[in-house]
């Protein structure tokens, strides 16, 4: 907590100075002239656009987005104002929010390809209450509609809570584009986002599991939800366990447990009874503590 | 700790909110305080390893909003936060700035984790005795701030401090003199990273550098658990039974440790970017652990008897780790998209343990004087990943109402790994040098006329090489999509997906089915009232063979699931009033049984434009096929007033 309180302090002075100094060119908008002449005919939308991150933060004007707009206004006609939607749409929007890390995979990322464009889950104009990032539905609420399978799996008995306090969608995902099919985002040094909130799992382990050689947290345990306990792929552990751990000739990477471990008995078939450091150990090489 | 944190987060609101009532102009605020009553019969260890939403007082939500100038330092404000006391999580978040000069972001979480599961480490499951050997009852809480200096311009410095906890006892089991004994176990573990880096925006030229600095320390204290003296095992061994009258352990772990985090991307010309990203962590940790038992106990590795055991562990583990990836992406005609992209991982891993063994009491099988032991275990052991990834997609963007676009991939992966990872079981096949080479075939068409659209993928991944057992050789895929919309009356939603993937190589065998059906059904008669129905299936089937360890024959494993979830809901608004209920059947039959209903009722009614109440009803009927001790039925009432100004 010291650190925290250092930290805040030690951001919080050069920042007011710097706030100060700056205040002077911050930009306040006024939508009865800012977005002359639109609010003529688009008077709600100019006067909530006045609030929008767009206005307040880049000085955004409709010209911005929908180009000149002086022939429509004069003649009134739909067709000469650009209005930005589909692939276009977002190669305008990638404009400006194209600079960050977040959107690198954004313009040939799988919602991409399948067609799927800024204006499809946000509104620049008309967004949900009280949504930070101009989403048309709540919180993860709007890939549910395109990913019933992946969001019915939060209804299994041992899921993660989407909706309850600050699990969402996107907790886990970047909605535009990650690494991999998924979409995942990473933690700032590249491992799965499990780690974010399960830390006490990365090691480094002097004895490591499948951690950082094959395989990943999801070998195991489904993220969204399932029958199992644990999130486990599988209902017993010991066939979770020896599906891999079966050494064979063909030369794959898994080792096989002793002739002493007798599946018959119930100890036996709960292989994390003795291997209590199944995500790795700095102690034991066959990960019993 | 977490008190500290709420009465921060409380006084820095109580500040924010003052100041900003007496300066803005236009300020959204909204608070909702409640009470929850929870009714539980049946199982509780199960319904908290479930949900563990608990009886007491909740904030439903409480949010601010400003977007009014406040003296020159703040621009734009929004606070939210939601949760605590009777829900196991809560969360807030606040973001505020200023225009061109910062963006501040700060989120802090919370989270109790319960869990108490009939079959989770449990030996004598077959003789009804729950909950499992391992169980845990945890606190964790994740504070994570962000500031962005001068938003927008060519170079941003970028400012960041996360803190992680957790703690809370927890019961686990130790292995020792050839049985398994219960601990009662206490853990505490603190996480800290700081961070500092640049972002770069020139053109077409986009780049962000971090360096960070991660410390982790975490303690945890174990002592043998009440009625534990007798351990798992009933059985003698060479003719003595295992007992502990006493058990102590503690560990300590630390780490420190810097990162290095880069990204790029370039843009070449109109056709052409380049992007690239890297990663490098000096992974370092170390263990000192103090160990005390007695009773009577037999080891073989040492082939004798004791009554007693000291042991002091030293250990520590180095590991740097990085990745780098760099690729190219091509579109030489707007339809055409080609990419080549290579990632190299790699990570090594030094590490020893130096164990010391101070038995007491001791005798060897022959009888003789017994010795003490000391041990050094050391592991090291290198893995490096490469990955040669080319892509050529083509999509044809400009054919009407149709899309259509397909892809061709492939992989390859080359895996060396030296020996002397975890032997988890007994020595060998923990290292070699592996090859893996995947095929991607995919297509998928989508049509939309405005008011219908559908949409259909396939994927084929192929490959004839594994690396673990589990790696498919050929998986295929299948999703459609229809949507049709009625004007607003209704609106249809059906998704299907099938999934079959096999590894036929000998003694191996691994094959999977899975396919995923589903319908929702939305319809809207009046404005008011909305009606909603939904239905789907689900089916799962897996097998691999395993060798059985005791006999060495080969067995199947085998694993399904065959579930159906039926939804059905309906809300009305009118003016002030709002009504909303529904009732969901999950029901699963294959290697579990299980059903899982959800019912609920919400009313909202606001009194005045500002003053409104809520009144909420959620009853979760969870049926467990396999052990019927851990069904339970909970009822939670929940009664919340909300200002909204």
């Amino acid at each position: 907590m010291k650190t925290i309180v250092r930290v805040l302090s030690a951001v919080s002075v050069p920042l007011l100075v710097a706030s100060i100094a700056l205040a002077a060119s911050a930009p306040v908008k006024d939508a009865g002239t800012a977005f002359a002449p639109c609010n003529t005919c688009h008077e709600d939308l100019t006067k909530a656009f006045a609030a929008n991150p767009h206005a307040r933060l880049i000085a955004a004007s409709c010209a911005s987005c929908h180009g000149d707009g002086a022939k429509h206004a004069a003649e009134g006609e739909k067709s000469l104002i650009s209005v930005p939607k589909g692939a276009a749409g977002a190669k305008t929007c990638l404009t400006c929010h194209g600079r960050t890390k977040t959107f690198t995979h954004a313009g040939s990322g799988p919602h991409a390809t399948a067609a799927v464009n800024c204006t499809d889950c946000h509104s620049v104009h008309a967004p949900a209450a009280g949504n930070v990032a101009l989403l048309r539905a709540a919180s993860g609420a709007e890939c549910a509609p395109c990913h019933p399978a992946q969001a019915r799996e939060f209804a299994k008995p041992f899921a993660h809570h989407l909706g309850r306090a600050s699990m969402t969608c996107y907790s886990c995902h970047n909605p535009h584009g990650g690494s991999g099919e998924r979409g995942l985002k990473e933690t700032i040094s590249g491992e799965l986002p499990c780690l974010t909130c399960h830390p006490e799992k990365r090691g480094p382990f002097v004895f490591q599991h499948v951690n950082g050689v094959n395989g990943n947290c999801l070998s195991c345990h489904e993220p969204h939800g399932s029958n199992n306990p644990k999130r486990l792929i599988r209902a017993r552990i010991d066939q979770l366990c020896l599906e891999c751990h079966t050494a064979l000739p063909t030369g794959n990477l898994g080792s096989m447990p002793p002739s002493s471990h007798d599946l018959r008995l119930p100890r036996y078939q709960n292989c994390t009874v003795c291997h209590t450091a199944v995500h790795g150990s700095n102690s034991s090489p066959m990960l019993l503590k | 700790m977490i008190n500290r944190h709420l009465r921060l987060v409380a006084l820095l609101l109580a500040m924010v909110l003052g100041t900003v009532t007496a300066s803005a102009q236009s300020t959204q605020f909204s608070l909702g305080l409640g009470y929850n009553w929870l009714s539980l019969t049946g199982s509780e260890d199960m319904y908290k390893s479930q949900f563990n939403a608990r009886q007491g007082f909740g904030l439903q939500e409480l949010s601010l909003t400003t977007n009014d100038p406040l003296n020159g330092v703040i621009d734009h404000l929004r606070f939210d936060a939601a949760g605590f006391r009777s829900d196991p999580e809560g969360r807030f978040r606040l973001r505020a700035g200023l225009a061109k000069v910062y963006d501040l972001q700060i989120s802090y979480f919370r989270a109790r984790y319960f869990s108490a599961l009939p079959t989770i480490a449990n030996p004598f499951f077959g003789q009804g005795i729950t909950p499992g050997q391992h169980t845990q009852d945890r606190v964790l809480y994740n504070f994570d701030m962000n500031l962005e200096l001068l938003p927008g311009g060519s170079v941003t410095p970028l400012i960041g401090y996360s803190e992680y906890h957790a703690s809370g006892p927890s019961t686990t089991t130790y292995h020792v003199g050839q049985d398994e004994f219960r601990l009662n176990s206490n853990l505490d573990s603190t996480t800290h990273e700081t961070r500092a880096g640049l972002g770069f925006h020139l053109g077409n030229f986009q780049a962000t550098v971090i360096e960070s600095w991660r410390t982790f320390h975490e303690t945890t204290t174990s002592t043998l658990a009440p009625g534990a003296s007798a351990g798992n095992n009933p059985d003698p061994v060479l003719g003595q039974n295992q007992t502990l009258s006493s058990a102590s352990r503690s560990d300590r772990t630390d780490g420190s440790y810097a990162m290095t985090t880069g990204s790029f991307s370039a843009g070449l010309s109109n056709s052409t970017r380049v992007l690239g990203s890297f990663v490098k962590a000096n992974y370092t940790a170390t263990l000192s652990e103090g160990e005390a038992l007695s009773g009577s106990l037999v080891s073989f590795d040492v082939a004798r008897f004791f009554t007693g055991l000291n042991v002091t562990e030293y250990a520590t583990a180095n590991a740097p780790d990085w990745r780098g990836d760099a690729r190219v992406e091509f579109e030489p005609a707007d339809a055409v998209q080609l990419s080549g992209g290579f990632v190299r991982s790699h990570r090594t891993v030094n590490g020893f343990a130096l164990i010391s063994n101070l038995y007491t009491g001791s005798v060897n099988y022959a009888g003789l004087d017994p010795r003490d032991l000391t041990a050094l275990l050391t592991a090291s052991n290198a893995m490096q990943r490469d990955e040669n990834t080319v892509d050529a997609k083509i999509v044809l963007k400009n054919l009407g109402p149709v899309r259509l676009w397909a892809d061709a991939a492939q992989t390859d992966q080359d895996l060396s790994v030296a020996e002397d990872v975890a032997e988890i079981v007994v020595p060998g096949g923990q290292g070699g040098f592996f090859h893996r080479s995947v095929k991607r075939y995919a297509a998928g068409a989508a049509l939309n006329l405005g008011t219908f659209k559908f949409g259909l993928d396939w994927k084929d991944d192929s490959s004839s090489q594994s690396i673990v057992r589990i790696d498919f050789h050929d998986v295929k895929r299948w999703k459609a999509r229809a949507d049709w919309t009625a004007a607003k009356l209704f609106r249809l939603v059906g998704t299907a997906e099938w999934i079959t993937g096999d590894n036929p190589t000998p003694d191996v065998y691994y094959d999977l089915k899975t396919k995923h059906v589903g319908a929702d059904l939305e319809i809207t008669p009046v404005k008011p009232l909305a009606l909603r129905l939904g239905y789907a299936h689900f089916k799962t089937d897996t097998s691999a063979f395993y060798r059985v360890p005791q006999d060495f024959t080969m067995a199947p494993s085998l694993y399904g699931e065959d579930g159906t979830q039926k939804e059905a809901s309906a809300s009305l608004k009118l003016a002030r009033f709002l009504i909303e209920g529904g009732y969901s059947k999950f029901s699963n039959t294959g290697s579990i049984g299980l059903e899982l209903d959800h019912t609920y009722a919400h009313c909202d009614f606001d009194f005045t434009a500002n003053f409104g109440a809520s009144l909420q009803y959620d009853r979760y009927k969870y049926i467990d096929g396999v052990f019927t001790l851990s069904s339970f039925d909970a009822k939670r009432y929940g009664v919340f007033l909300r200002w909204r100004q």
